[in-house]
């Protein structure tokens, strides 16, 4: 989603500009009155003002929140804006509105107290299970005097429409129509996650969803929501109207059927979709209850592009498809509304356009105008699935309308997925055989198109399965781990129970991909699963065993999660229990098996002879290139990370660069070949070509496949074209945002993820030296700080793996820490009160411990990173219990060395004495030993 | 009159370093608005007090320096800027600190975020803040020219209008004066008049 930067934040206020560019002085009294108008004396609100002015700034409290103001009173309630006064957070207070029995009475439709009271409950109940950045968070339900209260997040922003209608203003019409879009899909996201809790929102509308300064979107009120299996009740049968009806679903309002369940809030998102598109409500309210009850249930959505030129017609259609009235045909869930948002997002045909050949080749064409080899063969490709497909939705038809016999059927759907597989797998080759790597974005743009086509087609699970495995190699080849894992859990539960062989295979992939986006312990598991099934199949089937190649790839993978787990010795075991396995001399699988060995005692800290063992290898494996070039490939990445670690960066250039060239002319996926460039770019940032780097790091957004749009602004050009400029705050900006474009939860390119992290590590660093420029060269850790805030905020909210912030804490804190005047520096700089400084330190390490914690519960406590958080904890706790640098009695600083002490022995039984991470623990033990002796 | 409409603007006295009567109204009148915005955006009013108090410590800094030039931007904004930095950095430290951290100093936050390096804290013009700011802006005038008006309007007068402003009905109001609403409607407007009149020579000398 687009960050709005708060420099752009004013460019969407034309008022607040306007005034920002007031003419200059002139005489007092007539620049008094221009403002004199904002007091409202020459109209009606003089009064209101004056004893708004005249009130109390302070409301009191309500369960221990001190009260600010009253933003709203309504039916349901008022709504306040308080503080917690422990943490200083503002957050939004919703005080059930305590009726009188004359006020029920009196209202029509008036909802009696015990059914608000539910109603209240179920709001409790559905936000609290909930943890996402586009739902408002449900912080606590205090009561206080019996008076129920919701306190959740405090939002700062505009209701949707409100913001849409501002961007239209602001912005010119595509970038607008993009913006749009984005925060829609968002909103959907927010929904999709709580469609997987079992929650409808049911009243989804533009004044229930806020978009934040940031264009965050944030969903509110989840007053109505209710379990989705409680209910398949009418609405407004049931309850007094508890949805509100301009946005109703033709279901809630007795439209055809009566089944009310999650596709209620598709059908709103697509209102919302349409609504802020067009700038128009979606039906005309003035019409009366009656007229406007059967327009929700007849009348079609107007098509936005109507109301607002330039809207396309993919739009349209999808708002077309979310909004059908029977909710059988909208999309199925809110997920799937997102995907096909997300999907025209990157110029890709969306589902919910009819299948036409046509369409779909205009869309190829616009998008590969150049690869006219390719795009000739692709279009016969398509065109003979497209009559494979039409042909198929006749059979289909024919088959229900006549009761075809089945057998025939099956047939025939056995032969068609077999055609779409050959599909897919010859597109795949064929457009890497044309474009090379580069062609990554055509290949993961045309599997897009394949998944959407395979949620259309009616097929045999087997066959179904099938081609999802096709998807997921694909993804995961292209470094697509997150639509891999997706891809793969649908092939899982498609695979027929006694499928062992398949059960492994898809398991074995599915840990795999896990693996690569980090999620170590359900990678465990299903590599676990994955070798057991495997087992099982061998014993039932012993003359069909498993492929030996599939065996030790699971093998290798779970060591690695071991390795990322710090759990060293389990991942060594794994590896000397496969050398048996692997008798042939020169066979792919031993040299899989050698590698890791290798890397893993690179990885214990040895990595000297880890580098021996690669060198060796090479050797041994030089004649075999050609047997299989990709795992040889994979062997001198392998090297150029060990010769890296003890800093041969000449070395291991070389090795990287015959690994990419490998990996190039054999087409291997753009993922390992972006892994082993940005290798590439730290040994040349090693060798002092900075300038190499840069142009290595640049070649990764087109490695990546991002469409070409995100690529122009992409982090590395932008960040250190700014950087040179000296506009360190727009540099920032600019990678906070390449950030954001590649970690959102379906992107696959991590490494460019980390590589933006780095950066903005530097950005971090460089911009706290920009505040003190012309007075000291030296970090302001408020400023660092405060810049690290933003940074984690940032990724948080494009939905970054939160495991990442005490990785970018460390990370930027190490490096702070050593180019950063200490705590206890003799002489602080006269900017740098030396408390001011204390305080920020203590906040970093206040969230180095939450970072600690959070890999505690992640079960990975006991990996080297975690351990190296504990180190730099340690040493902030250092600066600040020894600050004195002379030996003193202090219990504090000697409890802290104590610390360090259990923190080395805990590293050597976990890692081993030779591991890099505890010599460092043992290097800055002596350290902080030399400079501080207490008494003994 | 409180204010002669021929005085110059307060800010620009505060260029003369020396004017101190200058700093003390300038203080006296813009510490109320510093500290309610403050508590406005969250804060404790303890917090709040050093936020006024660092706000215009880094005033006097600039000013003495000449890095604030009173000629290139409103008063208001400069006040706004500050006040907005002096918060944010407040509350991101007080929130960090909540669990159980011993809570430092106010005072010993880094003066660098008012006038002289804006560059520093995020331009955060964040356009809700500032409306918030502006609302406070607004009471904060409207409160002032009050005070003024009790002092220097007839005492029945502001008796009415302060009980038509709690909502009476003015007929009500009639009754309890022992006077007609048509004459209750023009005493209001007199105030209504004199409140223009005041807020027009306090926004004069705030030089805007």
């Amino acid at each position: 989603m687009t960050l709005h930067r708060p420099d752009d934040a004013a460019d969407r206020v034309p008022e607040a500009r306007a005034a920002n560019v007031e003419p200059k002085p002139h005489a007092p009294n007539a620049r008094a009155s221009s403002q004199l108008h904002r007091f409202g004396v020459d109209d009606g609100s003089w009064e209101s003002r004056a004893a708004r002015a005249l009130e109390s700034v302070e409301l009191g409290t309500l369960a221990g929140y001190r009260l600010i103001r009253v933003v709203a009173r309504g039916a349901q309630g008022t709504v306040y804006e308080a503080v917690e006064p422990r943490t200083n957070r503002r957050v939004a207070i919703k005080q059930l509105r305590e009726s009188t029995d004359a006020e029920i009475s009196a209202r029509e439709f008036a909802l009696d107290v015990a059914r608000e009271t539910a109603r209240f409950e179920r709001e409790t109940t559905a936000l609290a299970g909930l943890d996402h950045p586009n739902i408002v968070a449900l912080l606590a339900a205090p009561e206080d005097h019996g008076a129920r209260l919701l306190v959740m997040e405090w939002i700062d922003g505009t209701t949707i429409d409100v913001w849409a209608a501002t961007t239209f203003e602001t912005r010119p019409r595509r970038e607008a129509i993009d913006s749009v879009v984005r925060v829609i899909e968002a909103v959907a996201q927010g929904v999709a996650a709580a469609h997987a809790r079992g929650v409808a929102h049911r009243d989804l509308k533009p004044s229930n969803v806020l978009v934040d300064t940031h264009g965050v979107p944030k969903i509110l009120d989840f007053g109505i929501a209710v379990d989705l299996a409680a209910t398949s009740t009418r609405f407004a049968q049931t309850t007094t109207f508890a949805g509100t009806p301009l946005w109703a679903a033709p279901e809630q309002v007795g439209g055809p059927t009566t089944r009310i369940d999650a596709r209620v809030d598709v059908h709103a998102l697509g209102l919302l979709l349409a609504a802020t598109l067009s700038g128009r409500e979606p039906f005309d309210a003035s019409l009366g209850l009656d007229a406007l009850f059967a327009a929700i249930a007849h009348a079609p959505i107007a098509p936005p592009s109507r109301a607002r030129k330039g809207v396309p017609r993919e739009l349209d259609l999808v708002v077309a498809h979310a909004t059908e009235k029977e909710p059988e045909r909208r999309y199925p869930t809110a997920a799937a509304f997102a995907d096909d948002l997300a999907r025209w997002r990157r110029g890709e045909p969306v589902i919910a356009h009819p299948p036409e050949l046509s369409y779909t080749l205009r869309k190829f064409f616009r998008r590969h105008p150049i690869a006219t080899g390719s795009v000739l063969l692709a279009t016969l490709l398509l065109s003979i699935t497209s009559v494979v497909a039409v042909r198929s939705a006749l059979l289909e038809r024919d088959a229900r309308r006549a009761a075809v016999a089945s057998e025939r059927v099956a047939r025939d759907e056995r032969d068609r997925a077999q055609r779409m597989n050959d599909y897919f797998r010859g597109l795949l080759a064929e457009v890497r055989e044309n474009e090379g790597v580069s062609g990554a974005t055509t290949a993961r743009e045309l599997l897009a198109i394949a998944s959407g086509r395979l949620t259309r087609e009616t097929l045999s699970n087997d066959a179904r399965r099938d081609l999802h495995e096709t998807l997921l190699d694909a993804y995961a080849a292209l470094g697509e781990y997150h639509a891999a894992i997706v891809e793969a859990q649908n092939a899982l539960a498609l695979v027929a129970t006694n499928d062992d062989r398949a059960r492994g295979r898809v398991l074995a992939a599915l840990g795999s991909a896990q693996n690569r986006v980090g999620a170590g312990t359900d990678a465990r598991i299903a590599l676990e699963d994955a070798l057991e099934a495997f087992d099982q199949h061998d014993t039932r089937h012993p003359s069909d065993a498993t492929p030996l190649a599939e065996r030790i790839s699971a093998l290798v993978n779970l060591a690695d999660v071991h390795r990322k787990a710090g759990r060293l010795d389990l991942a060594r075991s794994l590896i000397d229990g496969a050398r048996p396995l692997v008798t042939n001399q020169l066979s792919s699988e031993r040299l899989a098996v050698l590698s890791f060995a290798a890397f893993l005692q690179s990885q214990s800290g040895d990595s000297a002879s880890g580098l021996a063992e690669a060198r060796a290898l090479l050797t041994e494996f030089e004649p075999q290139i050609a047997t299989d070039p990709l795992a040889y490939a994979s062997l001198l990445h392998n090297a150029g990370t060990m010769a890296l670690e003890v800093d041969q960066a000449n070395e291991a250039l070389g090795y990287l660069r015959r690994a990419i060239e490998l990996r190039v002319e054999h087409r291997e996926g753009a993922a390992p070949i972006m892994n082993s460039r940005v290798l590439v770019s730290r040994a040349q940032a090693k060798l002092g070509d900075l300038d190499g780097a840069i142009t290595t790091l640049e070649s990764l957004g087109e490695l990546s496949g991002a469409p070409r749009r995100l690529r122009n602004r992409g982090i590395a050009p932008h960040y250190f074209r700014r950087n040179a400029e000296g506009d360190l705050l727009r540099a920032r900006n600019a990678a906070i945002d390449g950030a954001g474009h590649f970690i959102g939860p379906n992107s696959g390119a991590g490494l460019l993820a980390t590589t933006s992290l780095q950066l903005l590590g530097r950005i971090a660093i460089e911009q706290s030296r920009v505040g003190e420029r012309g007075q000291t060269e030296s970090i302001d850790p408020a400023v660092l700080f405060v810049t690290i805030e933003e940074i984690v905020d940032a990724l948080a909210s494009h939905g970054a793996d939160p495991l990442l912030r005490p990785y970018i804490l460390g990370e930027i804190a190490a490096s702070a820490r050593s180019a950063a005047p200490t705590t206890h520096d003799p002489q602080p700089k006269r900017s740098h009160p030396t408390i001011a400084a204390a305080k920020h330190w203590l906040a970093i390490e206040q969230s180095m411990r939450d970072g600690i914690a959070a890999l505690e519960v992640a079960n990975r406590g006991d990996s080297a990173e975690c351990l190296l958080l504990e180190l730099l904890t340690l040493q902030l706790q250092y600066d600040r219990e020894c600050r004195d640098g002379e030996g003193s009695s202090d219990s504090g600083c000697r409890s802290v060395l104590d610390a360090f002490r259990t923190l080395e022995t805990r590293a050597i039984s976990l890692l081993g004495k030779q591991s890099e991470t505890v010599k460092r623990i043992a290097t800055a033990l002596r350290t902080a030993e030399s400079s501080h002796k207490p008494f003994s | 009159m409180a204010v002669p409409q021929t005085q110059l603007t307060l800010v620009a006295r505060l260029r003369d370093p020396h004017d101190a009567a200058a700093w003390q109204r300038l203080e006296r009148l813009y510490r109320d608005l510093i500290v309610r915005y403050a508590m406005r955006e969250g804060l404790q009013a303890a917090d709040a007090e050093d936020v006024a108090q660092s706000v215009f410590t880094a005033l006097l800094r600039s000013m003495s320096t000449f890095q604030y030039d009173p000629t290139r931007g409103r008063f208001r904004d400069y006040l706004f800027t500050a006040a907005r930095a002096h918060i944010s950095r407040q509350n991101r430290f007080r929130s960090r600190l909540a669990a159980g951290q011993t809570a430092l100093s106010v005072d010993a936050l880094p003066d660098t975020a008012g006038f002289g390096a804006p560059g520093v804290v995020p331009a955060a013009e964040d356009h809700d803040a500032r409306e918030r700011f502006e609302e406070e802006w607004i009471d904060h005038h409207y409160r002032r020219a009050m005070d003024e008006l009790r002092q220097s309007h007839p005492a029945e007068s502001v008796a009415i209008f302060e009980r038509l402003l709690r909502g009476e009905p003015v007929e009500s109001v009639a009754a309890s004066f022992a006077t007609t609403p048509a004459a209750i409607y023009k005493r209001r407007e007199r105030i209504r008049e004199r409140l223009k009149e005041i807020l027009d020579s306090q926004l004069a000398e705030e030089g805007d």
